[in-house]
């Protein structure tokens, strides 16, 4: 007796045309989907669409808006995420607003009492041009009365003052005390730390403190990026041997000569240690 | 022999009509590494207001249209526009609908400078 088996080519060409339209609807041409929502952003975009939401946060002072946004993008969003993309956008010289939003955003998770003061937005007056009359029969019309338009929202755009970048006001960050050596073998860092409290004594985010050194350089960072030690806290690694100087706020007082001081160790040598720097706000 | 290859090509076209089948329809995979373009538009309205908000100034313009492009390439403008139909159809406050009419006005400006 002969068993009737379906021809083999016939298995091979299934086989093949099969996997061959998976590799084609899943890898060559995947479903492309529209009408999504902002957690099925790839990681760039989301990182895009943080970064906007924080400097929105600085225009608008709305952390409750602001967390809201954060929401649609799924996952934690937790202050560690916000930070992390601060200290990278300030390590690539990126955007530094939207990093010091970012810093303002995770101060305001930890501290849901934080209130920023918006930065002003320009205003905007829309001044309605008149519409420009032409004679088609100039000899037939002997006046022309323009007719002011009653709904011309965009016709020409008048600026007002620019707006001023600060998101806090108030009296300017004062140094308490003199620096404060930290000999820590732990950390194995030599740090410039710095804690930026305000009047009552709180830790304050999002103060933007600015390094020089005497080739000229300089650099900024934000308080608010290590909200598990103050949110007030902002560190800067040292380099032995360079003297830098300090500015707390755009109005603060220059600190000038800090150095990473020299701590002695237990062998009879000497390794770098850190410095500790705490300004307040005056009353 | 001429009919066995016809058979085999068959047999390709139907494997490959069946896994064409399962790739987009059956199991098209999840949704993952979207873009902004390919937001919902109420989604992308809160994109582009927060642009308007977050770059307010004439300065700030070039910057928004970047941003503005991962909407959609093409005209700045227009997306706006789309922003500002969507906004008043979900009823935005009169403050965000300012501040997307401040984006189109400088947009307007900022094109006619280029």
């Amino acid at each position: 007796m002969k068993e009737k088996r379906p021809p083999l080519y016939l298995i091979t060409g299934i086989i093949i045309g099969l996997l061959v339209g998976i590799l084609i609807s899943r890898v060559i041409l995947p479903v492309r989907y529209t009408d999504t929502s902002p957690d099925t952003l790839s990681a760039a975009q989301k990182e895009i669409y943080r970064a906007l939401i924080a400097r929105t946060y600085l225009y608008e002072g709305d952390a409750a808006r602001a967390f809201t946004r954060l929401a649609l993008l799924g996952g934690t969003n937790s202050g560690n995420d916000l930070v992390a993309q601060a200290q990278q956008m300030v390590a690539e010289n990126g955007d530094t607003l939207s990093a010091k939003g970012l810093a303002l955003l995770a101060g305001a998770m930890t501290d849901p009492k934080q209130v920023i003061t918006p930065l002003s937005n320009a205003q905007f007056a829309f001044t309605p041009e008149l519409p420009t009359v032409t004679n088609a029969a100039p000899t037939n019309v002997k006046t022309q009365t323009a007719i002011p338009p009653t709904s011309t929202p965009f016709a020409t755009y008048t600026p007002r003052p620019t707006a001023t970048p600060k998101p806090t006001q108030g009296a300017p960050y004062q140094l308490v005390g003199e620096p404060k050596q930290v000999c820590d073998t732990k950390s194995g860092r030599s740090l410039l730390m710095v804690y930026v409290y305000d009047s009552k004594g709180d830790g304050v985010s999002g103060v933007q403190i600015e390094i020089t050194v005497t080739d000229g350089g300089s650099s900024y960072f934000f308080t608010g990026l290590y909200p598990e030690i103050s949110s007030g806290y902002a560190d800067y690694e040292m380099v032995a041997g360079i003297i830098y100087n300090l500015r707390v706020g755009s109005g603060g007082d220059l600190i000038t000569g800090l150095e990473a001081p020299q701590c002695p160790a237990g062998d009879g040598n000497a390794y770098t240690g850190s410095l500790e720097l705490k300004f307040k706000q005056s009353e | 022999m001429r009919r066995s290859l016809i058979g085999f090509l068959l047999a390709i076209l139907l494997g490959l009509a069946a896994g064409l089948f399962y790739g987009w329809v059956i199991n098209p995979g999840p949704v993952k590494n979207g873009t902004i373009s390919s937001l919902r538009a109420d989604f992308q309205t809160d994109y582009v207001l927060m642009v308007a908000e977050a770059y307010p100034n004439e300065t700030d313009t070039a910057a928004a249209v970047t941003l503005l492009q991962q909407v959609n390439t093409k005209d700045p403008r227009q997306i706006v526009q789309n922003a500002l139909l969507t906004a008043q159809q979900l009823g935005y406050s009169e403050a965000d609908l300012q501040s997307l009419k401040g984006l189109q006005a400088r947009l307007m400006n900022w094109e006619g400078a280029q």
